[in-house]
């Protein structure tokens, strides 16, 4: 899609970065503390929240992508060395693909795990395929490889925005938190 | 011609036996379904005998006796399969069985029929009722019903499961039970 690049992120693509990245991080913590947990009460409603923090950034993914698409998104400093963009520009790709896949491939696991997702106790969504415990447990895995990937984007991200700030003392940080700016 | 024989010796022999009709294992299925924070969760119970003797057309003088091996119960994974064996749910070390008793079967109307007994679980034994539908199949006769039944009632999930925000109080018992053989 063709557009002038903006020369800021607006608000409504800050908050959804700032929701999202919240979403994601409770996903991330709900995961690991009920992994260990044995079955219990708490762990059906630990589980829940993590699969409706999921559909809820599946959600939002749409609303994300959508709006970057008619909008755009401000480009990547044009100075910066012809890999370094590269690799920039790849890594914010692979973050939206995988903020997509994480999610759905949840989603597809608990159908075929036979437990179907019903959003905030209320929404029944659909099984997107049969029970199957062989493919349920080939998407589990699927579902736990895609998470530490993202997670390795998620540090990967977070280093090269401090080191933006921290070492190049540039605005790359303040166009996420503008309040940086007004110091 | 030699099955019908050992067919109706047995008859002769079992005539004061509830057991006139022979259930079909392989084609019945004793299931339930159940809401964990209101997302249906299927199971079902891989081995029970079934003693039945039931003639849609007096089903007054119906009898029915369902022993469930309770060990056999698949909740759709080992996690929960385990559990379920616990001393908070089944407690199967102590309760190995479930049994069914019917004590009446009422005509509806249309091979529908109103069906009560009582459920012994755990220890503790309670009314229930349910409907069922009668299908003849060639010479066999096809039961299917459900019977709703309160899980608390017979302390199955006790304790911090008796919470019925995550695993509802109400299960729905289904079966399809085949039956071959001629009621008394």
């Amino acid at each position: 899609m063709k557009h002038s690049a903006p020369k800021n992120y607006d608000p409504l693509q800050i908050s959804l970065h700032w929701l999202m990245a919240l979403l994601i991080i409770a996903g991330f913590i709900l995961a690991w503390v009920f992994a260990d947990m044995p079955l219990s009460p708490d762990k059906f409603k630990m589980i829940n929240w993590h699969k409706w923090t999921g559909i809820t950034v599946l959600g939002l993914f749409f609303v994300r992508f959508g709006y970057k698409l008619l909008k755009g998104t401000p480009a990547v400093d044009p100075q910066l060395p012809a890999m370094q963009r590269k690799l920039v520009i790849g890594v914010h790709h692979l973050l939206y693909l995988l903020m997509f896949s994480l999610p759905l491939v949840g989603w597809l696991m608990s159908s075929a795990k036979g437990f179907t997702v019903v959003y905030l106790g209320k929404f029944e969504l659909p099984n997107l395929i049969q029970k199957n415990e062989v493919i349920g447990n080939w998407l589990a895995s699927a579902h736990e490889v895609i998470a530490y990937t993202l997670l390795t984007l998620i540090v990967l991200h977070i280093a090269g925005a401090i080191k933006h700030q921290v070492i190049d003392k540039d605005a790359t940080l303040a166009r996420m938190l503008p309040f940086l700016n007004k110091k | 011609m030699f099955r019908s024989l050992i067919a109706a010796s047995l008859l002769l022999i079992g005539s004061n036996a509830i057991a006139a009709q022979t259930l079909v294992t392989g084609k019945s299925q004793l299931s339930f379904t159940f809401k964990q924070m209101n997302t249906p969760v299927d199971g079902n119970f891989k081995n029970f005998t079934a003693k039945i003797n039931f003639n849609p057309a007096k089903p007054e003088t119906a009898k029915a006796e369902i022993i469930v091996d309770l060990a056999s119960i698949d909740v759709g994974g080992p996690d929960g399969n385990g559990e379920a064996k616990k001393k908070a749910w089944f407690d199967i070390a102590s309760n190995p069985k479930a049994t069914f008793t019917a004590t009446s079967v009422k005509a509806l109307g249309g091979g529908k029929f109103e069906t009560k007994g009582k459920l012994m679980m755990k220890g503790i034994s309670h009314d229930v009722s349910g409907t069922m539908m009668a299908k003849a199949i060639g010479n066999d006769l096809l039961l299917e019903g459900s019977i709703p039944v309160l899980r608390l009632q017979y302390k199955i999930g006790d304790g911090v499961w008796a919470d019925t925000g995550t695993v509802a109080d109400e299960v729905i018992v289904k079966y399809k039970l085949l039956v071959t053989g001629k009621a008394d």
